[in-house]
């Protein structure tokens, strides 16, 4: 029951604030700020003392959930703030830090680059199968049928796709001195 | 690998697990046991945690990524299905969807140059058929469905739209508002609320802005219908001659006037053409934009050539509030059609928007006959017998086409 309430509330805090949320953890998982340097290792352990894990039905909303508790937190602290911080403005703060400024501009830039050459790399077929189902938002059925291949497959081409974009990010990541 | 943990993170082979993972919950394909399996696997090491993460993070951002690149489905998958039997030169073409110049100067329009082994001194077939072009980022993307396909695509500000069949979308992205625009067909938006950029749907006839809510746009050669599903939208048709009740001047006042709705039920037509049959509850006039609530629909109408003749706002009934109305606006996303008492000229324009069998009608007074029930969208067979039973007309079908004429004089005679 609890835990139930509890994935309620983190799943609620992601569906409202998702997209900028992923954003910045992702923001700050990529460049390991020293501000947040334990991120992953808090989210861990709190994930860990989940007593019922499998009754959590959207784990990717409940880790990012956790994700934002354990930065909110981490910040109220470091800014002596009051208890009671107004999760709009840490909203805001989040809505600015990673979206706009040149610094995040060129980052950006550099990440569509990055995934124009992991495009560009791919075989045929899962880059179809990506942009069928990523962009052009077919459903992976669609695209099986489109394609010719099992449903299986194009789950095979999408995780393929992941990899190689990943790579190139990395790619980048080395490069720089 | 020449992995470096401390700086990329979790090793390769735990982010491919981690995609693995992915792509099976976004394919719903997680049953109990998997999800405990999924459980350990996450609790290994905060490697597995951070790998999963990112995965997640990239998988939501590619259609940001992706926001400025223009896809054409087709070419996409005649190119995947091409491959193994055709040696493709290496740059092959760029396309230009026929609706489409490049402008001079544009920021992004780079070439995609296949990756593929290219047998050098081969002169091969190069397919000339283009896959796709990045134009500059204000031109937007536009989307295009077939007949009988339809798409539900995300966009990058978190707003998803389903693409009806037969329907054309060009989409603008930019800090300062969310420009659609339908050239064709129908779409059913769903806006992420973002009071700093509006989002605005337009057609020829009709500007539909929306800050955060559900609604659907349905274009048709006969105007424009707006259907309200949560929220509220304003609806600013287009015509100049569109000339609202004239002495509220446009923009002259923000505020609302309770005295408009009245006068729209008694509304004349005036000089300017304009019409409002049944204006209702919340819907009210405000300067040039009609205000539409949930469960109201309105139809922006032309008549003659530019002309706003008609605008009628109906209150769908609650019970059916969630999808239906008078030509099936709303409904179409679990490919149903409802109608009720729509024109026989709109039926048969829905239908060929799903049916390669293109109806035609033989006579374009047939067009004006009404028409009510619910019909499969891609199985014609139950409106055919509709129309050949009920509404005594003559339907002959051929491998192609499907002409609706009316009944000759000796079938009658026959009855």
């Amino acid at each position: 029951m609890q835990d139930e309430d509890k994935e309620a509330v983190v799943r609620d805090l992601a569906a409202r604030h998702g997209r900028a949320l992923h954003r910045f953890l992702a923001f700050r998982l990529r460049n390991a700020l020293a501000e947040v340097p334990d991120l992953v290792q808090e989210v861990f352990l709190r994930f860990l003392r989940v007593n019922r894990p499998d009754s959590v039905r959207s784990p990717e909303a409940y880790l990012f959930g956790i994700a934002r508790h354990v930065l909110h937190q981490h910040r109220s602290q470091a800014a002596a703030a009051p208890a009671t911080v107004d999760i709009a403005d840490v909203l805001s703060e989040i809505e600015e830090s990673p979206g706009s400024g040149p610094e995040a501009q060129l980052e950006m830039r550099q990440r569509i680059e990055d995934f124009h050459r992991a495009l560009s790399r791919m075989p045929p077929n899962v880059y179809a199968t990506l942009i069928l189902n990523r962009v052009a938002g077919l459903t992976l059925e669609e695209v099986a049928e489109r394609l010719g291949v099992s449903r299986g497959m194009t789950k095979k081409y999408l995780a393929a796709a992941l990899q190689q974009c990943r790579r190139c990010e990395q790619e980048r990541g080395r490069d720089a001195p | 690998m020449t992995t470096d943990m401390s700086r990329d993170g979790p090793n390769a082979s735990i982010f491919a697990e981690a995609s693995e993972w992915l792509v099976d919950f976004r394919a719903g394909d997680v049953d109990a046991e998997a999800r405990r399996r999924f459980n350990a696997w996450l609790r290994r090491s905060p490697e597995h945690i951070q790998a999963y993460m990112e995965a997640a993070a990239l998988w939501g951002d590619i259609p940001k990524l992706a926001a400025d690149m223009e896809v054409d489905v087709d070419s996409v998958v005649a190119n995947a299905r091409a491959q193994g039997n055709i040696t493709v030169l290496g740059a092959a073409g760029v396309g230009v969807l026929s609706d489409f110049t490049p402008s001079s100067g544009h920021r992004y329009s780079h070439v995609v140059r296949w990756p593929w082994p290219v047998a050098a001194a081969l002169a091969a077939v190069a397919i000339a058929a283009g896959f796709f072009t990045w134009w500059q980022l204000d031109r937007g993307s536009l989307y295009a469905t077939a007949i009988g396909e339809q798409r539900s695509i995300a966009l990058a500000d978190g707003s998803t739209m389903e693409v009806g069949a037969r329907s054309r979308v060009r989409v603008r992205l930019s800090r300062e508002g969310r420009d659609v625009e339908l050239l064709t067909g129908q779409a059913l938006f769903s806006v992420a609320k973002d009071p700093s950029r509006p989002f605005v749907v337009r057609t020829d006839d009709t500007r539909v802005r929306a800050v955060g809510t559900q609604f659907d746009v349905h274009r048709r050669s006969s105007g424009t219908t707006v259907t309200v599903l949560e929220g509220r939208v304003a609806v600013l048709p287009e015509s100049t001659s569109f000339v609202p009740f004239s002495d509220s001047s446009p923009g002259s006042s923000a505020e609302e006037d309770p005295s408009l709705p009245s006068r729209a039920d008694t509304g004349e037509p005036s000089s300017g053409g304009f019409r409002v049959d049944r204006l209702e509850d919340r819907a009210t006039l405000r300067g040039r934009a009609l205000y539409v609530s949930a469960g109201e629909q309105i139809t922006v109408a032309v008549s003659g050539n530019q002309t706003v003749a008609g605008a009628v706002v109906a209150r769908i009934p609650s019970s059916r509030a969630i999808g239906t109305s008078a030509a099936g606006d709303a409904v179409w996303t679990g490919r149903t059609l409802m109608f009720e008492n729509a024109p026989l000229s709109d039926v048969v324009e829905e239908f060929n928007r799903y049916n390669e069998k293109q109806m035609t009608l033989a006579d374009s007074s047939l067009g004006t006959l009404r028409i009510s029930g619910v019909f499969s969208a891609n199985k014609a067979a139950s409106l055919l017998r509709f129309m050949s039973e009920q509404m005594h007309l003559d339907v002959t079908e051929t491998d192609r086409r499907i002409d609706i004429s009316p009944k000759s004089s000796s079938d009658t005679l026959q009855r």
